[in-house]
């Protein structure tokens, strides 16, 4: 019960949220609400974190990276001083509030905690993941904002969605390099091929790899390896967060 | 009739283009995203662990085109992308020993450099590993039962079950009086007699005579017992490859550790200059 | 610009999710190359030719004067011809030889599928006591003494294994294995740690055929089986899709067949939405409660895995005293059909073009008009007489 509780309530606190940076006059209230968020669906994470504990939950690599969006995404805006901060935070918050209104509607919570996940590298996987997903969701937006700018006005640096990107990467290849370990010791090979995860998990590696290899081509803009972050959304949902939604439920 | 000299030249140095590194790159990103569907529904691919990679792709992988054709893709891709690595990597490390005097900004280049080099350490690890894996898998023992003779392991192994640990707390309720860990220990005798004894679990395996011992599964699971009899199942699994691709995972650490650093010391050099 | 960039996020979002929303709706849409497996051998037939047989977890590879065989365990036996000598490498006990004269079998899916083969004189020993066994060929054999009752599968009594002189035992528990390792006897596992999919419960009577020397009428079983799918396919097709359900609540916890088992694919195969198909795993997976009563709120049909007969259930006010639970589960209500199986359906695999059709026929009764039920009983809302006298 606590567990719904705290679910719902933070999808509506961030839902408040987005409604109110989508005025001027409101965005304080916004970051307010925001604010608000962060506690509770740390709360949520954890509660249902807690409930598997020794194994790890299953399919909550999305939702477990909801959080650290919010947190990470304030923590970027805070340092933001060239006025686009508003625009940023309300693609963010929209962005939270739909992944999250996604898993009302598609929750898959229905399967028993794995018992081989009772081990401490495959705790480390699935919250490096979640942190590395956070961090490319961030790469993703800044690069939006990048290209699109949503508050009109001047250039922007590319640095903020190079940066996210390069500790997206990092946070994913320890959680793969964790996951490796994990299957050297449980299983004793380096990859379960049968794990369709384990691929779509390197897919993204990949698919990083070469984003970031984007900007040293010769000639090359940022704006490549923008379009390539901006990409990495679509990718990141079609790849690594669709196997996490199970299908239609409508519960409300 | 060109030079070989320079056709050579002209391969190596297409052989290292970046060009080619990220459409090698996408191309691995994207096949390997399409097997997502087509792994979900199929078996082929769960004894590639215990066959070796060569009869298991004029086997499982050959009859079973419609799940398994992306992986001959990937290692086609996967050898080029060797390829392409080894050779962009070896150009710039030249360059970078020519142009570079041995400092702190020159180890943190490095960086890029090691995660290549890792890269190809962890590939040929992962081969040897899928060629030359020595497998047994499927060994029940009943414990406190008779000893599990195996030639290929030059011993015997026998289970006894210690201490059981279930599952007591309140937090999942259909979790209650499960076994969360069977506290097996098993005793090996080699061919002298000897023995030893040695706990096994999930994700901590057993070491005899070069083999691991991992625990596949046990029953039964929970206190009120089962129909059949108590059980440990186990794979045993000589890896000769294992140390290879550990060492690059490790390696690959290492590099992307000087890269991040570097990213972010560069970052922090232009702001300040 | 930025309700556009968010617009466009969200329409995205829900784009890749659209699949998902029809999930329930097109079942069988979602698998089709299953099923098409399963309705075509031809599919294989390149594979059969160049003597590798790939059947979920199992697989048989011909080589020069051998056969080697996988087991559901993953072990791997050679099967050789009687006689022949033993190839390097394997230990006596992983080595079978075959056409096989003696054998004792635990599940009563692979005795039905031996006298598929028409090999029921094989068996020698079961573990099932003859009162627990519903088909005659058995019953006959303890009758005449050919057949022993091995004792209970937690607890086999080795003497008897000992005095029955077997060629092989086939088992789900292989935990026996270092026991009959002792003994000189090789074992083959029969159970997959992953459910049985529609194409290898179909065709698992192709992997026991060489061991009887019975290849012929395994094909002839096939094509018999493969003939029901396509009438079934033919007959259901374009019908309005029931939505079942397949699984049962015990004390604290809920089994469900998963999507990938064998009975869920043929529901999809039959125009029916199998509400469980996104679940994936073991025959008999433990999920939440949660998760199975709200697909029960929706299900126009159950199928309940308790045995009409055994547990004294034969209504579903008797489904719903011994589960209160299960209460907002639709089928168990006037408005529903609930179905479980008799004590001869286990055991009737020999039959699976029956159980497939009697299947099809409880999912799609108006296009089986007629049809009289021979291995379910449709469950009466009240309680009422013993359904023995009514089969």
């Amino acid at each position: 019960m606590t567990q719904a509780a705290l679910f719902n309530l933070s999808e509506l606190a961030i839902f408040l949220s987005f409604l109110f940076s989508l005025f001027k006059k409101t965005g304080a209230l916004s970051k307010l609400f925001l604010a608000l968020y962060l506690p509770l669906s740390f709360g949520y994470v954890i509660v249902r974190y807690h409930r598997a504990v020794p194994m790890t939950p299953t399919f909550f690599g999305t939702l477990l990276s909801l959080p650290f969006l919010g947190l990470l995404g304030a923590l970027a805006l805070r340092k933001k001083k060239d006025g686009t901060n508003l625009a940023l935070h309300r693609a963010l918050v929209g962005f939270i509030f739909l992944l999250g209104l996604s898993q009302i509607f598609f929750p898959k919570d229905f399967y028993l905690p794995f018992l081989k996940t009772a081990n401490f590298f495959s705790h480390c996987h699935l919250i490096l993941a979640a942190l590395g997903k956070a961090y490319f969701f961030l790469s993703g937006l800044w690069a939006l904002d990048y290209l699109l700018k949503f508050d009109g006005g001047e250039e922007r640096s590319p640095s903020g969605f190079l940066k996210f990107q390069v500790l997206g990467f990092c946070c994913w290849t320890l959680s793969i390099f964790s996951g490796e370990v994990w299957t050297y010791l449980g299983w004793g090979l380096p990859v379960v091929w049968e794990d369709p995860a384990v691929v779509t998990f390197l897919a993204t590696w990949f698919f990083y790899l070469g984003a970031m290899h984007l900007r040293f081509w010769k000639g090359a803009t940022h704006q490549l390896a923008a379009k390539a972050s901006a990409l990495g959304l679509i990718w990141l949902i079609a790849v690594n967060s669709i196997a996490d939604f199970g299908p239609a439920r409508f519960i409300l | 009739m060109m030079n070989p000299i320079i056709i050579v030249a002209t391969l190596w140095k297409a052989a290292g283009s970046l060009k080619l590194s990220v459409a090698l790159c996408f191309l691995t990103a994207l096949d390997a995203a399409l097997a997502y569907p087509l792994i979900k529904d199929s078996t082929a691919f769960a004894p590639l662990g215990d066959v070796d990679l060569i009869n298991w792709l004029l086997t499982y992988g050959r009859f079973n085109l419609k799940s398994t054709a992306w992986f001959f893709v990937l290692l086609i891709l996967l050898t080029l992308l060797s390829i392409n690595t080894f050779v962009c990597s070896i150009q710039r490390v030249i360059f970078l020993f020519r142009r570079n005097k041995i400092s702190l900004s020159f180890f943190l280049k490095l960086g890029p450099h090691i995660t290549h080099f890792a890269v190809l350490i962890i590939l040929t690890g992962y081969l040897g590993t899928y060629l030359f894996c020595a497998s047994l898998p499927g060994r029940a023992l009943t414990p406190g039962g008779p000893p599990l003779k195996v030639n290929r392991i030059k011993g015997q192994i026998k289970a006894e079950i210690f201490e059981p640990l279930y599952y007591e707390g309140d937090r999942l309720d259909f979790f209650q009086g499960r076994l969360l860990d069977p506290g097996i220990y098993l005793t090996f005798i080699d061919q002298n007699g000897s023995q030893c004894k040695q706990k096994i679990a999930y994700g901590q395996p057993a070491i005899f005579n070069g083999w691991h011992v991992y625990l596949s599964d046990f029953y039964p699971k929970d206190k009120s017992g089962g129909m059949g009899s108590k059980t440990v199942n186990i794979t045993l699994r000589r890896d000769p490859a294992a140390f290879v691709y550990l060492t690059g995972l490790a390696l690959f650490v290492i590099g992307l550790g000087l890269y991040t650093a570097d990213f972010f010391y560069k970052k922090t050099s232009k702001k300040d200059g | 610009m930025k309700s556009i960039v968010i617009s466009a996020f969200a329409g995205l979002i829900f784009l890749l999710l659209l699949p998902r929303c029809g999930q329930n709706e097109s079942a069988s849409a979602t698998r089709p190359e299953i099923t098409d497996e399963a309705v075509n051998p031809e599919v294989k037939e390149d594979s059969a030719e160049a003597g590798f047989l790939n059947l979920g977890e199992f697989t048989l590879i011909k080589k020069e004067g051998y056969m080697l065989a996988r087991d559901g365990a993953g072990r791997t036996l050679a099967v050789i011809p009687r006689g022949a000598p033993h190839p390097p490498g394997f230990e006596p006990t992983m080595v079978v030889e075959i056409p096989l004269r003696r054998v004792a079998v635990y599940s009563w899916f692979d005795v039905a599928i031996i006298n598929a083969l028409g090999r029921a004189d094989t068996i020698v020993a079961v573990t099932t006591p003859e009162d627990g066994w519903h088909v005659d060929y058995i019953k006959r054999g303890f009758q005449e003494g050919r057949i022993a009752f091995l004792g209970d599968p937690g607890a086999i009594d080795y003497e008897t294994v000992k005095t029955s002189n077997l060629d092989l035992i086939m088992t789900w528990d292989p935990s026996i294995v270092p026991m009959m390792d002792q003994l000189g006897l090789p074992v083959l596992v029969t159970a997959t740690p992953i459910a049985t999919c529609l194409s290898t419960q179909i065709r698992f009577v192709e992997f026991l055929a060489p061991f009887f020397g019975e290849e012929q009428k395994a094909k002839d079983f096939y094509q018999k089986v493969k003939l029901s799918l396509e009438q079934i396919r033919a007959k259901t097709k374009g019908l309005k899709k029931p939505k079942a359900m397949w699984g049962d609540i015990y004390e604290k916890r809920v089994l469900v067949e998963p999507g990938n088992a064998w009975v869920a694919e043929l529901i999809g195969l039959a125009q029916s939405d199998y509400l469980f198909d996104d679940v994936y795993g073991t025959s008999c997976i433990e999920i939440s409660v949660e998760r199975f009563l709200y697909s029960g709120r929706d299900a126009d049909l159950y199928f309940t895995y308790r045995t009409a007969g055994e547990s004294k259930m034969y209504s579903k006010e008797a489904l719903l005293r011994i589960n209160p639970l299960l209460e907002g589960v639709k089928p168990l209500t006037p408005a529903g059909k609930a179905f479980a199986p008799l004590p001869h359906y286990s055991q009737s695999a020999d039959h699976l073009d029956e159980l497939l059709t009697e299947i099809a026929a409880i999912l799609h009764p108006d296009a089986y008009q007629g049809y009289r039920l021979k291995y379910f009983l449709e469950l009466p809302d009240k309680d009422q007489q013993s359904p023995n006298t009514q089969s």
